[in-house]
């Protein structure tokens, strides 16, 4: 009728407010093959005068027809979204998500069906719930629906975080169609969600640290740095002087310039450098246990240091989640500071961007100077001790903590915890036959670990 | 003999009770019985002399006997070579009654001509009479075996449509078979969507994840969607047709005496019970004499057609209900007691059903109401305002040629802002035709003229002025098969 209507017509094409398109049809019980036929026969029965055929073709074409219209329109005006109790939590914890339908249109919505990409790690309680998925970490939370006109359906689903990680959530993929089933339409509905589980925080006594002062009696001997924000006087400029740090009130007032002099910065800074290697070679592969192991360690130093009112910061030598290069959270005593922690953390993945050793002397001139290194590692090379005895020599404060097995070589004026993991490394069968199940990845580290084998 | 084999297939799970599958089972069984009928009627000389409805019953109860005979012997668990004497020795008994009653031997051979009464027959096949019957029979078995052993999907469910019109295409060729297919088309759509809906609901339920109830409420209404759907479709067919409205009252008239004698059929023990409540009351309130001197119309009275004029079906139904109380007269009270039982026991179980599934389900559902309301003052709003549109534009420009320009006009440049929002370019709300022009040139780089054309034209006709000649109008149109070309070709 719009067709009769301009200014209808004009607002219909303007309205930016419709929610879901009518989606493509994806099945059809009754094809345009049947249609065709149906009138063919229709024709064929008029000039037969087959009434008979007539009415049973025309009765096809009406039921075709109103099926066709109903389904073209039974996805318009569907909302779909998700509402998650908390977006950030800690592994082991159950938050309630509530699914919202809603049915925006008076005609009724005989059957829907929700297919949402649903990650394992952090799925319904009820773990059946997740239908297969060809991804192996994903599953399919499927749902089926009936709605009247203007009704909204909430369903309650309890999810436990089960591992540290950024998830997405999503899409999810609707169809619905005609209530009879001749035709069904398909689309995507609802937004992306990401959730975080955050790595585990532990009590530094629980990781076997002393908690006063696990990083050495003095933190930071000297404060070369000023603090713009704290002016603790006035005195005459000198042409060395900066010409930004000029007081111009006390210039005006006096006559002759001055410059402001500031406190020296009173914030501790510590940076967490991680690594993400969790073996000396990397055709070993990569050890589940110690990236985590890792990961928890640092989160908690980080609490740990935020509770102390230190300026903490992260640096590591791995990338995150769907990320390519190294990530560096620099030292801040900002209230979010712990958060944005623990969220960078939580994406770590297990790639390794470059080795430790030369990460962290690529990485030192950008730290504050004064700041305390805590090196977390899972092995102590010679690179790697070569590189912490470089760091000392220039004056860096350097703190180790190795995670791994072995007790690492002391290094003079480095603090050093050894945290040894509990659980052992796994094992490549360099006997055992490729198959089906492995990845690209897997053949080329077992093939690279039978030829260091034989070497 | 394989189907006879498969009558007992483990992948079947006939572990729990689900009333919508029997639903499905019994559903798909009528709808295949729809056009299966019509066969009988064209290929047996008594079939075709019949009452449509009577064979329809016909079919319908051999095929859902057949159904239920499979269904009983395997949820039994007997052994299986004698589930298939059992069913073999049922089918065969079919065939015997089949022909020692309802179609028995003719003392002529059966002649088969194709193609409809008024041109002449070009061909001819002459059978023994018992080959058809034993076919018909055993075909109307075989489904029978063929449904109970299946699990119903909606693939199969429409399956069973698609091969009905199949059939009824051939049928409807045969002068025997169009007699019947009228008053099968009716339920057999009705069936078949219903059936095809439930398929539906079961596989969603099986098919993993949450699912909703897709209970009784759900049920009813799809029905009443099937039956709305099979009534609008059945007019308009009987229209396109041309069927005379004697053709059409044949059809209808015994699908309305059956819902009649069906809701007569559930009533009736209320009625009686509502009459016996009364009667009580009145005579405990006026004493034994005024209740004598009362006479209280029984319910045989009430339903008697008396003066009124009915149809003949409709007072033949009438007849059999009023014949069966009158003579089950005595059994009054018991069945209204067992009504008034069945009812409430219906009621607890539902709400004991609803607040377990509620529980299980773990669902809320809420009505919008204010948006329920907006969406109908919208509603009425839009037609009232397409109403309006429409009166404008034929006051503005008539009923002849102007009106088509203008809404050809409006087509296209309606067509055009689509594509130039599907490339990234929607008109804002408040821009004019004008401002919009230079998005539609980057949207359509290669057809700057066509974009100018288009929007010229547009803004003429909204001030009443539409293109005068033939030519002008085609060149809009041009223009507009010029802008999708280019977009094709940009989109390459």
């Amino acid at each position: 009728m719009a067709l009769f209507d301009f200014e209808e017509a004009e607002r219909e094409l303007l309205d930016s407010k419709r929610r879901v398109t009518r989606g493509d049809t994806v099945g059809t019980l009754m094809d345009h093959r049947w249609v065709g036929m149906g009138m063919l026969l229709f024709v064929i029965g008029a000039l037969m005068r087959n009434t008979t055929l007539m009415a049973m073709t025309g009765f096809m074409l009406v039921v075709v027809l109103i099926s066709w219209a109903w389904s073209r329109r039974a996805l318009q005006s569907i909302v779909y979204r998700r509402e998650f109790q908390h977006k950030r939590v800690f592994p082991g914890e159950k938050i309630d998500l509530q699914i919202i339908v809603e049915n925006r249109k008076l005609l009724p919505l005989g059957w829907m069906r929700v297919e949402d990409e649903w990650p394992k790690l952090f799925g319904p309680e009820d773990e059946a719930r997740l239908n297969e998925s060809p991804a192996a970490d994903l599953g399919f939370l499927s749902n089926t629906y009936t709605l009247r006109w203007y009704q909204r359906v909430r369903r309650h689903i309890p999810l436990v975080a089960h591992h540290r990680g950024i998830y997405q959530i999503g899409p999810a993929f609707a169809l619905s169609g005609d209530p009879f089933n001749l035709f069904e339409r398909g689309h995507d509905v609802g937004k992306l969600d990401h959730l975080i589980v955050y790595p585990e925080v532990k009590p530094l006594e629980e990781l076997g640290l002393p908690y006063k002062d696990p990083l050495g009696d003095k933190l930071v001997r000297q404060q070369l740095f000023e603090d713009p924000n704290r002016i603790a006087g006035v005195r005459e400029h000198q042409p060395e002087d900066d010409l930004r740090h000029v007081h111009w009130t006390a210039t005006a007032r006096t006559g002759e310039l001055q410059t402001k002099v500031y406190e020296p910065t009173r914030s501790v800074n510590v940076v967490f450098c991680l690594n993400v290697s969790t073996f000396e070679s990397h055709w070993h592969g990569f050890w589940p246990e110690m990236l985590e192991y890792l990961v928890s360690t640092t989160a908690s130093l980080a609490y740990w240091g935020a509770s102390q009112n230190y300026a903490v910061g992260v640096v590591a030598n791995g990338t995150l989640v769907h990320a390519d290069q190294p990530f560096r959270v620099l030292p801040s005593s900002d209230r979010n500071q712990l958060t944005r922690i623990l969220e960078t953390l939580a994406g770590v993945s297990y790639i390794v961007t470059t080795d430790f050793s030369t990460f962290m002397l690529d990485e030192s001139p950008g730290l504050p100077w004064g700041a305390t290194m805590v090196l977390i590692t899972a092995f102590v090379d010679d690179a790697l001790q070569g590189t912490i005895l470089r760091l000392r020599e220039s004056g860096r404060r350097v703190v180790l903590v190795a995670l791994g097995k072995e007790v690492p070589p002391a290094i003079p004026g480095v603090l050093m915890h050894h945290l040894p993991i509990d659980s052992e490394p796994p094992s490549i069968d360099l006997e055992a036959e490729d198959n089906d199940d492995m990845t690209a990845r897997d053949r080329f580290l077992r093939e690279r670990a039978r030829r260091e084998s034989a070497r | 003999m394989n189907l006879i084999l498969k009558l007992h297939d483990p992948s079947i799970p006939y572990g729990r009770f689900d009333w919508r599958r029997e639903a499905t089972h019994l559903l798909i069984a009528l709808t295949e019985s729809m056009w299966i009928a019509p066969v009988f009627a064209v290929a047996l000389d008594g079939a075709s002399t019949m009452a449509p409805y009577s064979l329809l019953a016909y079919v319908v109860g051999n095929l859902v006997l057949a159904m239920w005979l499979v269904r009983a012997l395997d949820s039994r668990g007997l052994w299986q070579n004698l589930r298939q004497i059992v069913f073999l020795a049922a089918m065969l008994l079919a065939v015997l009654l089949a022909v020692g009653t309802l179609f028995p031997p003719l003392d002529r051979p059966l002649v088969y001509q194709t193609i409809s009464d008024n041109i002449d027959p070009i061909q001819t096949l002459t059978l023994p009479h018992i080959l058809p019957v034993l076919m018909l029979v055993s075909l109307v078995w075989w489904r029978g075996l063929r449904l109970a052993i299946t699990t119903p999907t909606p693939f199969r469910a429409s399956f069973g449509m698609r091969l009905g019109i199949v059939f009824f295409v051939g049928a409807a060729l045969f002068p025997d078979g169009q007699r019947v297919i009228l008053s099968a088309l009716p339920p057999f759509f009705f069936f078949g969507l219903l059936g095809t809906s439930l398929a539906r609901a079961i596989a969603l339920r099986e098919g993993g994840g949450q699912s909703t109830l897709f209970g009784s409420r759900w049920t009813g209404f799809m029905a009443l969607a099937a039956g709305s759907i099979t009534f609008i479709g059945f007019g308009i067919a009987a229209v396109l047709a041309g069927l005379d409205p004697e053709a059409i009252t044949q059809v209808l008239q015994p699908i309305f005496a059956a819902l009649l004698l069906g809701f007569a059929f559930i009533m009736s023990p209320l009625f009686f019970l509502i009459e016996a409540v009364v009667k009580l009351i009145i005579s405990a309130l006026a004493g034994d004499m005024a209740a004598e001197q009362i006479d209280l119309p029984t319910f045989s009275e009430m339903i008697q057609p008396g003066d009124q004029p009915q149809t003949a079906g409709l007072e033949q139904a009438l007849r059999q209900v009023q014949h069966f109380f009158d003579q089950f007269g005595g059994l009054q009270f018991c069945l209204s007691v067992f009504a008034v039982l069945a009812v409430v026991a219906i009621i607890l179980l539902t709400l004991s059903r609803r607040q377990r599934s509620s529980q299980v389900l773990n669902e809320v559902r809420e009505d919008l109401d204010s948006d329920a309301l907006a969406g109908l003052r919208d509603l009425f709003k839009r037609g009232l305002d397409a109403v309006n549109g429409a009166v404008n534009a034929v006051g503005q420009f008539g009923f002849g040629r102007d009106l088509f320009a203008a809404l050809t006009v409006r087509r296209a440049y309606a067509q055009m802002a689509a594509m130039a929002s599907k490339r990234g370019f929607p008109r804002a709300v408040s821009e004019t035709p004008y401002e919009y022009r230079s998005a539609l040139h980057e949207a359509f780089p290669t057809a700057d003229d066509d974009v100018a054309l288009i929007t010229e034209a547009f803004v003429k006709v909204r001030y009443g002025e539409v293109p005068e000649t033939a030519e002008a109008l085609q060149a809009v149109v041009d223009a507009l098969n010029g802008i999708k070309s280019a977009g094709q070709v940009r989109g390459a």
